[in-house]
């Protein structure tokens, strides 16, 4: 055990044995392993260092924040007393002024054995930066110094990640996530709106214990956490496949705790663990409290996953109140109405030409009467069925 | 071909200049042509009718029922009926280049100037500017033009559908070829917005699709209805457009196609 490491700390805070060993369970637990890993972390953990945490925060609303004080297993105090020495947090600072400041002068010199960078919300670079500053300097400046010498860079929450709501589409800050600010691929990504405490914590742990940074997918987001989809292990998956859904908010099926689908969930659209860890002390998520996903995981999403309330956008995005069922009903009504005008046109056609042929035939016979006096052989029948051969063998 | 045959207009002034010309059963549609048709039809139906379920489900019940998985059923019926779409679209399009030459992309797809000539003719004819439809044996070439966008829609829609069923599955042999469904520009949901999309697309030609085939039938009397099912179709022996040379590749071309009239 070492002495500045994280179970010392959790010790001397009064954690219990027993306490530690759930804690190192609920870890095996967010990282999708099987439970037999709770002794392996705890042992890891006895002799992991604590990590000094930079935590930056850009234009957000701090739901990231929010949710992080609300976390259980690990709890807020678990987290930022004992696994992390969150060196640097606007929100949470005792001090103030110059000395609130103080962590991110000379970084390298004040942490010679490295510290982890988290970033919250996004980053605006319009008007050189000026809509977001941080000690009257641009926002994006200090998040890149800060990111820049970090063993390791988290964006935590959608706005870190790619800019969430200040950057979906109207917005006039050209903000932007941690592609402003970080030029290479060195950080893990953890979108959510917000993200959840429970995975931000995993990943720390699983870099103290592993050593490694977690296994990702291409958008950087660790495998563990956002590699299986809302809708595959969704509490209400058995009413949907049942065909029972929620039709208007708190209708009877509603009541009942049927699927949302039908009222523009998102799950089967996100890819995130939001059931198993849930929220709020892990009391609950968004579908267990009654509404749907919004697909917050998923990049872009306040663009990409809109309208939260329907299954599908407009399929033109100028008017955002159509929907394929509109555009598409309409265009079947169109050709079918196109056909029948169509086929009366065709008709009135048809016996248009056929008159004109009886007048012409009988003009015919008649001059052929007067100067052959006989009959024409062809039978109107069998002419009607080869007009069109005909024709080919005269212009040939 | 050099140049766009202006001297040969097949367009019969009246039946009362034109001579009687006997017409005769020919082969064109052979039985894979035939087969993936109507297979494509009846997917198209039932994925039709499943997909806009899924996509709605408009059948809900008003209280809790036991052990009827609608949505489970409709899911499962959709998937079987999608690979038997999938493997029909992919037949078809293989006897593209195997089959006969009614079947062939390249009766099928316009790229030569005759082709671009009668598709035009064809044209006229729809909008009420030429009495007789241009006389084909196989595909006329504005039809062509249409299967060739409606083709795509289905590759399309096969396409789109294998990215959905990528996304649902997450790992297996359709993940991994077919896994990359978030990689599309807006993601997942343009996927979703596409497929729906389509789906209108193919309700919206099969109407156009059975009218124009009803139209022709009427005007041609070549019996183009019943031959999706026979394969035969009446006709006047030498008085097509393909008979007469002004399709295809060359003339050789022109004579084999007509060794398959037995
Ligand atoms: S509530 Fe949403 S995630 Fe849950 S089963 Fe229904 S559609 Fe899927």
């Amino acid at each position: 055990m070492r002495e500045d490491g994280v179970y010392a700390a959790m010790v001397r805070r009064g954690m219990t044995r027993r306490t530690f060993l759930r804690f190192s369970a609920a870890m095996a637990a967010a990282l999708s392993l099987p439970a037999a890993y709770g002794p392996r972390i705890a042992k890891a953990l006895e002799a992991a260092p604590r990590v000094p945490v930079i935590w930056i925060r850009g234009q957000a609303c701090g739901g990231n924040t929010e949710a992080l004080l609300r976390a259980a297993n690990p709890t807020a105090a678990n987290l930022l007393l004992e696994v992390l020495s969150l060196d640097y947090h606007e929100e949470l600072l005792a001090v103030a002024g110059a000395d609130a400041a103080s962590p991110l002068a000379g970084l390298a010199s004040r942490y010679p054995n490295g510290y982890y960078a988290v970033l919250e919300g996004s980053f605006p670079t319009g008007a050189a930066g000026a809509y977001c500053l941080i000690g009257g300097r641009p926002a994006v400046d200090v998040a890149r110094e800060v990111a820049t010498g970090a063993l390791l860079t988290l964006a935590v929450g959608s706005c870190a990640v790619d800019g969430g709501a200040p950057a979906a589409p109207g917005g006039i800050t050209e903000a932007g996530g941690i592609g402003k600010v970080l030029t290479g691929g060195n950080f893990i990504a953890l979108p959510g709106c917000p993200a959840n405490p429970s995975n931000l914590a995993a990943v720390i742990v699983h870099q103290l214990v592993a050593k490694e940074t977690m296994p990702t997918d291409l958008a950087h987001r660790p495998l563990a956490f956002y590699g299986n989809l809302i809708h595959n292990q969704c509490e209400r998956r058995p009413h949907f496949e049942f065909g029972e859904f929620a039709l208007e908010w708190g209708d009877q099926g509603a009541q009942r705790g049927w699927c949302l689908y039908k009222l523009g969930c998102k799950g089967p659209e996100t890819m995130a663990n939001c059931p198993d860890v849930r929220y709020g002390e892990k009391i609950s998520w968004n579908v267990s409290s009654g509404v749907g996903c919004i697909g917050c995981h998923s990049p872009s999403f306040w663009g990409a996953m809109g309208p939260a309330y329907r299954r599908l956008p407009s399929p033109l995005p100028f008017l955002p109140n159509l929907t394929t069922d509109l555009v598409g009903g309409a265009m079947v009504a169109g050709i079918g109405g196109v056909a029948v005008a169509h086929g009366v046109g065709m008709t009135i056609r048809f016996k248009r030409y056929k008159a004109q042929d009886r007048r012409a035939k009988a003009k015919a016979a008649a001059e052929a009467a007067s100067a052959t006096e006989t009959p024409p052989t062809a039978e109107p029948e069998a002419a009607a069925g080869t007009e069109t051969a005909a024709a080919g063998t005269g212009e040939r | 071909m050099a140049a766009i045959p202006h001297h040969v207009d097949l367009n019969p002034p009246s039946e009362v200049t034109g001579e009687s010309i006997g017409s005769m059963p020919i082969y064109v549609w052979e039985v894979p042509v035939r087969a993936t048709h109507w297979l494509i039809v009846t997917s198209i139906v039932v994925l039709g009718a499943t997909g806009l379920y899924i996509h709605a489900p408009y059948l809900v019940p008003s209280k809790p029922v036991d052990a009827s998985s609608v949505m489970a059923s409709v899911r499962f019926w959709h998937e079987i009926f999608a690979i038997v779409f999938s493997l029909s679209v992919a037949f078809r399009f293989y006897w593209g280049f195997v089959g006969n030459s009614f079947a062939s992309w390249r009766q099928i797809i316009p790229h030569r100037r005759e082709q671009f000539y009668w598709l035009g003719q064809m044209a006229k004819y729809y909008t009420f500017r030429r009495r007789h439809p241009v006389p084909y044996t196989g595909h006329n070439h504005l039809a062509g033009l249409a299967y060739t966008v409606v083709s795509i829609g289905l590759f399309a829609q096969v396409l789109t559908g294998l990215l959905l069923f990528g996304w649902i599955m997450q790992a297996g042999p359709i993940h991994l070829l077919f896994g990359w469904g978030s990689a599309v520009p807006g993601g997942i949901q343009t996927v979703r917005l596409l497929h729906n999309i389509l789906t209108f697309l193919f309700l919206a030609f099969a109407i156009h699709h059975v009218y124009s085939a009803v139209l022709v039938d009427i005007e041609e009397r070549n019996g183009v209805l019943s031959s999706m099912f026979s394969g035969y179709k009446n006709i006047k022996i030498g008085q097509t457009v393909e008979a007469l040379g002004l399709v295809g590749e060359a003339p050789e071309e022109t004579a084999r196609e007509h060794e398959v009239d037995d």
